[in-house]
């Protein structure tokens, strides 16, 4: 049997199969929203309609975005790296995420500890891998009950500035994020016990990280589980 | 009629809740396999509607469960999964021997196509 090397192309390939099962879902629930219509619905049920179509097509289009970021950062030589403020990202994204938290009956909490200085990153890549990994990580509370506590949070390590998104929930470990890595694009569930779905989000921003140089993996905050990447603080700007 | 739907995604589970109840139907909608055993032991369905891709335990395993009780083997099961019929690693036969009566893709299911299925389903087993 021929062994299969990874190569940035076919990485992309399996992305894209793994975005390609997670997009269908807005698709369908437009077109159903758009039978619902059809069913002369009052007005607060038409404008539950428009809501849910209106973040459905957001959660697919920046899970897109993330995706086609992702690929074309890839055929960047070097890394342009300029001072980043992570807490300002995190207010955005929360901000961002809020209504798609709401829509799935899941708590959206922002941890920033403390006013940090700023770590050596690109805004928009951070901001989308941030966004990707809330996307999903609200997706999967929902399927676990009402009121599943998603967090984004960021925190001070002696490596450097730590940032990712947790959930209260005992299914995300090191060994099922590393299978699911080597899974992405092959299984239809390569999240396992985490989520139904195909874990696009989690992969475009493991893809957005890994660009950064700086991997995503498993951690604790608060209790809650999640994935997480430590970024280099700008040591310029600290000094001021 | 009472339908159990084991659907994972909040949002579609919404729009196939409002639909079936406008339809005159009552659901009882739960999110994964172990929650959807203890909604059926609650009240006994007409028809069970399961996604094949749920967290943790899988749509073909809750069936297994399902049809282990004696007094659920002849509820009509129908599969609305993503993931195409051909796409999975199960056998007709098994899906027959589980008491599934339809399997529907999600992206060619419109709510009344659905519903239908639903009729029929519940009209085969009272026939």
């Amino acid at each position: 049997m021929t062994e299969r090397r990874s190569t940035p192309a076919l990485s992309s390939a399996l992305l894209f199969t793994s975005l390609a099962e997670q997009v269908k879902l807005p698709f369908v629930q437009i077109a159903h929203a758009a039978e619902l219509s059809r069913l002369k619905p009052g007005k607060a049920e038409l404008d539950q309609l428009f809501k849910t179509i209106s973040l459905t097509s957001e959660a697919a289009m920046k899970l897109i975005d993330g995706y086609l970021m992702s690929v074309q950062l890839q055929q960047q030589p070097t890394l342009a790296l300029e001072p980043v403020s992570l807490s300002s990202v995190l207010y955005d994204t929360a901000h961002t995420l809020d209504g798609y938290a709401k829509a799935h009956d899941c708590t959206l909490e922002l941890h920033v500890q403390a006013k940090y200085g700023p770590v050596m990153a690109r805004p928009e890549v951070v901001r989308t891998a941030i966004e990707s990994l809330g996307y999903s990580f609200i997706e999967a509370a929902g399927q676990r009950g009402s009121k599943t506590r998603v967090m984004l949070a960021v925190r001070k390590t002696s490596h450097g500035m730590n940032a990712g998104v947790f959930s209260d929930t005992d299914k995300l470990n090191a060994a099922l994020f590393k299978q699911a890595k080597i899974l992405k694009g092959l299984a239809r569930q390569p999240l396992g016990d985490f989520s139904a779905g195909s874990g696009a989000g989690v992969f475009v921003a493991d893809a957005l990280f890994d660009w950064l140089d700086s991997p995503m993996r498993v951690a604790t905050y608060k209790s809650l589980q999640g994935l997480a990447a430590t970024l280099t603080p700008s040591r310029q700007l600290s000094l001021v | 009629m009472k339908i159990l739907l084991i659907e994972p995604n909040r949002l579609l589970a919404s729009q196939y809740c409002s639909y079936l109840s406008q339809k005159g139907h009552e659901v009882a909608w739960r999110e994964d396999a172990q929650g959807g055993i203890i909604a059926a032991d609650e009240s006994m369905p007409d028809v069970v509607v399961v996604e094949l891709l749920l967290a943790g335990h899988s749509g073909v395993e809750f069936l297994y469960e399902f049809r282990s009780y004696a007094e659920w083997l002849k509820i009509p099961a129908i599969i609305l999964s993503s993931a195409t019929k051909s796409a999975i690693s199960v056998a007709d036969s098994t899906l027959r021997d589980l008491g599934v009566g339809a399997y529907l893709y999600k992206a060619e299911t419109s709510l009344s196509k659905l519903e239908q299925a639903i009729k029929k389903s519940l009209s085969a087993t009272t026939a």
